[in-house]
């Protein structure tokens, strides 16, 4: 938990901005998952950043993230008439139980340092959805080929990233790294339900269910 | 923070997480604003059945701007559609605090930013 709130919460305040810059174009899965939803829907995009996706969702899209300074940069830049964001941790959201026809949650859940607290995370997401809702899911792949992203032990699943701001000042951030498969053993360990998985820029993506 | 969030938003404490009375979440000393933008009816009447209307009217009490129609009305009447645009998606929260019903636990917003991060005996 030390190790998230200096390596995770701490950065992303501080990264907030030059972060944000390097931050604009969506991935086109999480389009095409968006742009698919019935017109009218209601949901939550859950480590929403900067809100990238506050703009290319059609539907009403209420964002939240741990960091204050990335939620002050959704809201100034966001264009979108039916998007709001505030602040929170996805361990403990405030979004109203069983209420939303979708979530996303793109490249968060792996910046939690213990499976239990990830599984919880997922438990959350699932916890707000409507019955008939589902939840798109994306972190970052064990697989990927990004050298800087690899640990010095290749069998070794929590790593540090450099991230280097213009005044040269470089922070490291925490992430739990994905093998293939991780993703669903965690999602059932949710009580969740896989509908579909796949692979996209260096992540593992699943969209996800209530298991009836 | 717009009003409609406002319905979809309860109290994140361990002991009210996931219960009913812990919203809505009352507005208190808040400064409201609006900001306008375009309707799109076939939108706004999709979400009707999305809205928790109880929640809406307690919240709309508390901010001394009673609803002055019902769910079914609105249905029937296209031009109301407009008014209930104005009310979720123009009106926004600026400064305030948004008290938890249940545990009456605080909650701040500031510049429009509402946060729901807790203290660690909270959570
Ligand atoms: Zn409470």
């Amino acid at each position: 938990m030390e190790k998230e709130n200096t390596h995770v919460h701490q950065v992303y305040d501080k990264i907030a901005s030059h972060f944000s810059n390097t931050r604009y174009k969506p991935w086109p899965q999480v389009s095409k998952y968006l742009n698919a939803l019935p017109k009218g829907s209601i949901g939550a995009d859950i480590g929403c950043g900067n809100g990238k996706y506050f703009t290319c969702s059609p539907n009403i899209v209420i964002g939240s993230d741990r960091s204050v300074e990335l939620i002050k940069i959704a809201l100034r830049r966001s264009v979108s008439t039916y998007s709001d964001a505030f602040v929170c941790d996805m361990l403990n959201m405030p979004y109203r139980n069983a209420s939303l026809d979708f979530a996303i949650s793109i490249a968060a859940i792996h910046h939690i340092s213990t499976q239990d607290r990830r599984v919880q995370a997922i438990k959350n997401i699932l916890a707000v959805l409507a019955p008939h809702g589902t939840a798109l899911l994306y972190v970052w792949a064990k697989e990927q080929t990004n050298k800087k992203i690899q640990p010095e032990n290749p069998d070794d699943l929590d790593v540090m990233v450099p991230w280097t701001t213009p005044d040269g000042t470089t922070y490291s951030r925490y992430y739990h790294l994905y093998r293939e498969g991780d993703i669903n053993i965690e999602i059932k360990l949710a009580g969740g339900k896989l509908i579909e998985s796949g692979y996209e820029r260096d992540n593992h993506w699943a969209v996800i269910t209530h298991a009836v | 923070m717009k009003l409609l969030t406002l319905n979809f938003v309860q109290c994140a404490t361990r002991d009210c997480a996931g219960r009913q009375d812990a919203f809505p979440l009352a507005p208190q000393n808040v400064q409201l604003a609006a900001q306008e933008t375009d309707l799109d009816p076939d939108f706004m009447a999709n979400i009707l059945a999305k809205i928790d209307w109880p929640g809406l009217e307690t919240s709309l009490n508390q901010l001394g701007r009673p609803l002055t129609f019902t769910k079914e009305q609105v249905e029937q009447d296209q031009n109301l559609l407009k008014e209930l645009h104005s009310i979720l998606i123009e009106t926004t929260i600026q400064e305030g605090e948004l008290v938890c019903p249940r545990c009456s636990h605080i909650y701040h917003v500031k510049d429009g930013i509402a946060s729901f991060l807790l203290p660690p005996h909270l959570v």
